[in-house]
């Protein structure tokens, strides 16, 4: 396979690099105007695509890297997703998710008919919008760090079940017209027994292959960090194989590392690639969007969003305050799918490819899938204000249905960073005095050291935020680092709160000084310490023999004695 | 379902896989990833990844920008700016002229040359992290050859890309990339920081951002006709900052490159063919030029320049591959169209193998030297220790200091204060006048060398104390002295296997720290206002030895002892 690369080919991408600029440029106005950055993003494809300037035309790097993005996104949802956490609401899911889409579909259906769409146009509408957004509500709840919290995750689940009504839905619009009930009942079974079968080996997989696996390598921290890509990629290619949804694939490969104990560093790890290519993602939907399909059609678009967002409120407000989730739940997860999904675009673009619908029907669905991702971005962002006004009204719904908070919130407690031979003898001194004890540390062998013992442990660098927030730095009473790190002991120094004893370490004097300028309590000079001790035995050696003796003798005992620290099991409470 | 992204699910499956075998017998990861390129090559279009591979290349040299820092870089230049640059020049024009030889075209053995000049800083320093966190000499030195070819990389990268070798482009592409550079500070000065605070709270912002620089970078680097590595430098300078205001940003952009810069060892792996004879004879070439003849200048190099034979051997050692670089580099004229089959392929291949040789090398290089040195490959000059030492005529019961970093330092005041001779051991010729000037007696040279410490009189000493924490120079302290001997360790059980090879004593930095530190929580849990007494000592503490390491000491961080 020898190349020759002709110089022309390969200079680098300018549609990237042109989609990149706009969209940070506006992206970092909308910041200052406190807009969702997601707005930005689809506004620069709006203006650098055919609705405009007409200046950038995806190119293959770009559309792999939106097709990336939402993999990504899916992979990381699919890491934060323990599976005892989300086995309770599985049922309600599917409860809530089929009826959902039935009277969506005929919603959106119905008002496009009574718009004068034909019949079978209509139909092909009503199917396409019956989907939110992932994209939209993953990223929005994942940056407002609510995509684990019980709304967070019914939105999850039934975008889930709404992802693989799309897969099935689009391997039959690509057949063309199906011949028989049977045809669909037999392509309906093959992408329900191969997500079944992918699920399976998934959690197979990390119950007897991934703990093993990830024991050997999580001590290497951009080997843990390409296998785990690696594996994402696994199983985004055994989808591709089988005409799956890649995004299914990728969430998969993410349950089944989410069940390890080293999937909070990955998150962080994850995440900005994600928002990398998830910014290409909603700019090419921006870029999707041609002047002349955009004015086709578009007051009917515009009232079919304002028919359609009120529509699926209501629908999801209704089912799952049946299935007996309470007040704040049932609105929160209401009010964040109120919005028409990317896939609705990608079902129009197949109905488009399958004869069944013209081009600007398609520029149709664009511009509804627009208007309400845009302004569902504004009722996701501000869901928590809007429960809060509109609350009083909906007493009527309230109900009984709380569920339990989950994940332990640390207050008050002792927070040490690495656990070696300096930090162990003080975790039972600290257990006893501040209650909690959480150790983060990035070395396998010493998370698994302190397993079963009254020492909770995270896993992870501390550089990274998820670990920090995992520990409850911020409310932390007292922090010890044994990081000689500059950069790690400043950074603690500045997200601690300012009452909290904090002990660090360092290597050199100018560190250990602009340490104590940081803020930090007490900074260990290990090597200044054994120097000091090391000059004084020097002198008692020559002085004083037997006093020399005496303290190296206990020395020896400390050092070659069994076990000569209080255990990380904490017995030495006597 | 993009052409493009089934190739990167199979760059990735198959990069992962070989990720997975380095890990699994401790090898570094890049010649793996490469081989697995080799793998994923008969599945992949390698034409295109190349433009992931591109932002690879981009994402490597960037961060190379961002980590410079340049107030290190004059304590660099003064230990071994002529080592590295003579080393270039020396194995440069043998790889050219082997490559001429070899019947190459002399344009295209220039890459030849520079493949056999460079070495791989993420392969070499990766193996050395501790080494050079603990300033040892070999550490120091090696990373800081390192560097030195790192920047000698983008000098090349910015000739190279000179449309031709007539002078006069040159001359105009160095002045574009200077223009660059120069672009660079001014953003880093001026614009940076408005830009994070415009996106104040919002890493993800912060990080598209600097991704947007660096393409903003690259573009002006492509329209000017200058290499994008050159440009993505630029770009690195122009967003280096205190890493701790921005601790989750830099983690980000670790992240995207990390990814982007797999991309590119697998596709580079890929773009290599079945070898034929001419690529396997180039490549065998290179490979003998980089893992022996490399190592061997830099050692006489070295020795020349007054270092001892075993930290000269441990820095050849670490210099035995083809550098990144050098792949970056012959990408980037494949790019232009300079460099054709056979000559990427060799080189590539020879970076694959050296890089898995040279991890081999350094795990035996202690033995390496010591087989070297007992055949007497290494003329050991007693004329350099005796010159560079001095020490009384029948000193004796005095105690032998080995090392004069901190704790030796330490130590030989001790001896003062109880009026006891004593001789300091060294081997780092950057901390010799110190010791001229602070020490009566001392002998400079490499302790595990018997001379040095029959020198010292170490079997006339009363005690034999060494502040070097490292088990070889331990080991073999205790093999050649007889008397009562004080070592270092890092650990407990090195400690205790010492001590039954007969240390009096053996000091753990961790053990004894962990004594004071839980005497510290203890009181500070016993009773809270205990926290300000020991700030306020240890604040006291800190600012009396700050005072010392600046009072008459040249050096801004002092050596711990590596004789």
């Amino acid at each position: 396979m020898h190349t020759e690369v002709a110089p022309t080919d390969i200079a680098l991408g300018t549609d990237f690099a042109v989609i990149i600029v706009v969209a940070t440029v506006l992206g970092l106005a909308a910041h200052r105007l406190k807009q969702p950055s997601i707005i930005a993003y689809i506004i620069a494809g709006l203006i650098l695509g055919p609705a405009a300037l007409q200046v950038v035309s995806p190119s293959e790097v770009t559309e792999t890297m939106a097709e990336l993005g939402l993999a990504f996104l899916l992979f990381l949802l699919g890491i934060k997703m323990r599976i005892e956490d989300i086995r309770h609401i599985l049922k309600p899911i599917v409860k809530i998710s089929i009826p959902q889409m039935t009277l969506v579909a005929l919603t959106g259906g119905g008002a496009a008919y009574l718009l004068e769409f034909t019949f079978v146009e209509s139909v092909i509408i009503g199917l396409a919008v019956m989907y939110s957004s992932t994209a939209v509500v993953v990223k929005m709840l994942t940056d407002k760090n609510e995509a684990t919290s019980l709304p967070g995750k019914i939105d999850v689940g039934v975008l889930l079940v709404q992802d693989i009504v799309v897969v099935i839905l689009l391997a039959l619009l690509a057949a063309g017209v199906p011949e028989t009930a049977t045809e669909v009942a037999v392509n309906l079974a093959t992408i329900l027994f191969f997500i079944g079968v992918i699920g399976i080996v998934a959690v197979a997989s990390s119950r007897y292959v991934l703990p093993e696996l990830f024991r050997r390598i999580a001590n290497d921290k951009n080997v843990f960090f390409v296998i785990s890509i690696g594996w994402a990629f696994l199983f985004v290619l055994v989808s591709i194989e089988l005409e799956l949804s890649i995004e299914m694939g990728a969430f998969l490969a993410g349950i089944a590392i989410a069940q390890l104990p080293y999937s909070k560093e990955l998150q962080d790890r994850v995440a900005p690639l994600t928002d990398l290519f998830m910014l290409i993602f909603f700019a090419s939907v921006g870029l999707q969007l041609d002047a002349s399909d955009l004015f086709e059609y578009w007051w009917q678009a515009i009232v079919a969003a304002s028919v359609l967002m009120p529509a699926k409120f209501v629908v999801f407000f209704y089912l799952i305050d049946w299935q007996e989730f309470d007040l704040e739940t049932t609105f929160i997860g209401s009010v964040n799918m109120v919005q028409v999904s990317e896939f609705g675009l990608v079902v129009g673009t197949a109905a488009v490819a399958g004869g069944f619908i013209e081009d600007a029907v398609l520029g149709f669905l664009t511009v509804v899938a627009l208007v309400t991702m845009s302004i569902s971005v504004y009722f996701v962002q501000y869901n928590h204000e809007l429960y809060a006004k509109v609350r009083p009204y909906l007493s009527r719904w309230e109900s009984e249905g709380g569920r339990e908070k989950n994940g332990k919130e640390y207050r008050d407690h002792a927070v040490v960073i690495g656990f070696d031979e300096i930090t162990r003898g003080t975790l039972s001194i600290l257990k006893e005095r501040y209650g909690d004890v959480v150790v983060i540390d990035r070395t396998v062998g010493h998370i698994e050291a302190l397993e079963d013992t009254e020492y909770d442990t995270v896993y992870g660098d501390f550089r990274h935020e998820k670990v920090r927030k995992e520990a409850g730095l911020e409310y932390a009473d007292f922090v010890l680092s044994s990081s000689v790190e500059v950069d790690i002991n400043k950074a603690l120094l500045g997200a601690v709160d300012d009452e909290a004893i904090v002990f660090v370490e360092a290597e050199w004097a100018e560190e250990a000084y602009s340490m104590y300028n940081a803020g930090a309590d007490y900074v260990v000079m290990s090597a200044h310490i054994a120097g000091e001790r090391l000059a004084g035995y020097l002198e008692s050696y020559f002085k004083d023999r037997e006093r020399f003796d005496e303290a190296v003798d206990a020395d020896l005992r400390v050092l070659t004695g069994e076990d000569p620290f209080p255990d990380p099991g904490g017995v030495a409470d006597d | 379902m993009t052409e493009l992204l089934v190739s990167l699910a199979i760059i990735f499956v198959v990069g992962g896989a070989f990720i997975l075998i380095a890990n699994q017998f401790d090898l570094p990861t890049v010649p793996f990833l490469i081989i697995g390129g080799l793998v994923a090559g008969l599945f992949i279009d390698d034409e295109i990844t190349l433009e992931f591979a591109r932002y690879g290349i981009a994402l490597l040299v960037f961060s190379f920008g961002v980590s410079i820092r340049f107030e290190g870089i004059r304590t660099v230049l003064r230990d071994s700016e002529f080592v590295a640059v003579a080393q270039v020049a020396v194995t440069g024009s043998l790889g050219f002229i082997a490559a001429v030889l070899l019947n190459t075209p002399v344009e295209q053995a220039v890459y030849v040359g520079v493949a056999a000049a460079l070495s791989s800083t993420i392969v070499g320093t990766g193996m050395i992290k501790a080494d050079i966190r603990d300033n040892l000499i070999h550490g120091r030195v090696a990373n800081s050859v390192h560097f030195i070819q790192d920047v000698l990389a983008i000098v090349i990268l910015l000739v190279l890309s000179a449309e031709a070798f007539a002078p006069d482009p040159v001359a105009a592409s160095i002045g574009y990339g200077v223009a660059l550079l120069v672009a660079g500070v001014i953003v880093n000065q001026y614009i940076f920081d408005v830009i994070g605070r415009l996106a104040k709270g919002s890493d993800e912002l912060l990080i598209v951002s600097i991704i947007t620089i660096l393409v903003i970078f690259i573009g002006a680097a492509e329209f000017i006709g200058v290499s994008i590595a050159v440009g993505a430098f630029a770009a690195g300078i122009a967003v280096r900052h205190e890493p701790v205001e921005h601790i989750g940003v830099f983690n980000g952009l670790a992240s995207i490159e990390t990814f982007f810069v797999t991309v590119f060892f697998v596709t580079v792996g890929a773009l290599v063919s079945v070898p034929s004879v001419d690529v396997i004879a180039i490549a065998a070439t290179l490979i003998v030029l980089t893992a022996v003849v490399k190592p061997a200048i830099t050692v006489v190099l070295l020795m020349y320049k007054g270092y001892e034979s075993r930290s000269s051997t441990l820095v050849g050692l670490n210099l035995d591959q083809v550098s990144e670089f050098a792949l970056i580099i012959v990408i980037e004229a494949m790019a232009l169209g300079f460099v054709a089959y056979p000559v990427p392929d060799a080189i590539i291949l020879a970076a694959a193998v050296t890089m898995i040789t040279s991890s081999l090398s350094r795990r035996y290089d202690e033995r390496i030297h010591r087989t070297l040195a007992d055949r007497g490959f290494l003329w050991e000059q007693h004329t350099k220790v005796d010159e560079g030492s001095h020490v009384p005529d029948g000193i004796e019961d005095h105690v032998v200091i080995v090392g004069y970093g901190r704790q030796g330092q330490r130590l030989a005041e001790t001896c003062k204060t109880v009026d006891i001779p004593f001789v300091v051991v060294e081997n780092d010729p950057t901390l010799l006048e110190t010791v001229e000037l602070e020490c009566d007696a001392y002998v400079f040279g490499d302790s595990m060398e018997k001379y040095t410490l029959e020198k010292a009189r170490a079997d006339e000493a009363s005690l034999v104390v060494s502040t070097a924490a490292q088990r070889p120079v331990s080991e073999r302290i205790l093999e050649l002295v007889d008397g009562d001997v004080i070592l270092r360790a890092e650990d407990r059980e090195t400690a205790t296997e010492l001590l039954e090879k007969g240390a009096l004593y053996v000091a753990v930095s961790g053990v004894l720290a962990a004594d004071v530190l839980i005497e510290h929580v203890q009181g500070v849990v016993d009773d809270e206002s205990y926290v300000d007494e020991i700030r306020e000592h240890g604040r006291e503490q800190t600012e009396k030895l700050l005072r010392e390491e600046h009072g008459g000491k040249s050096l801004r961080k002092d050596v711990d002892a590596d004789s």
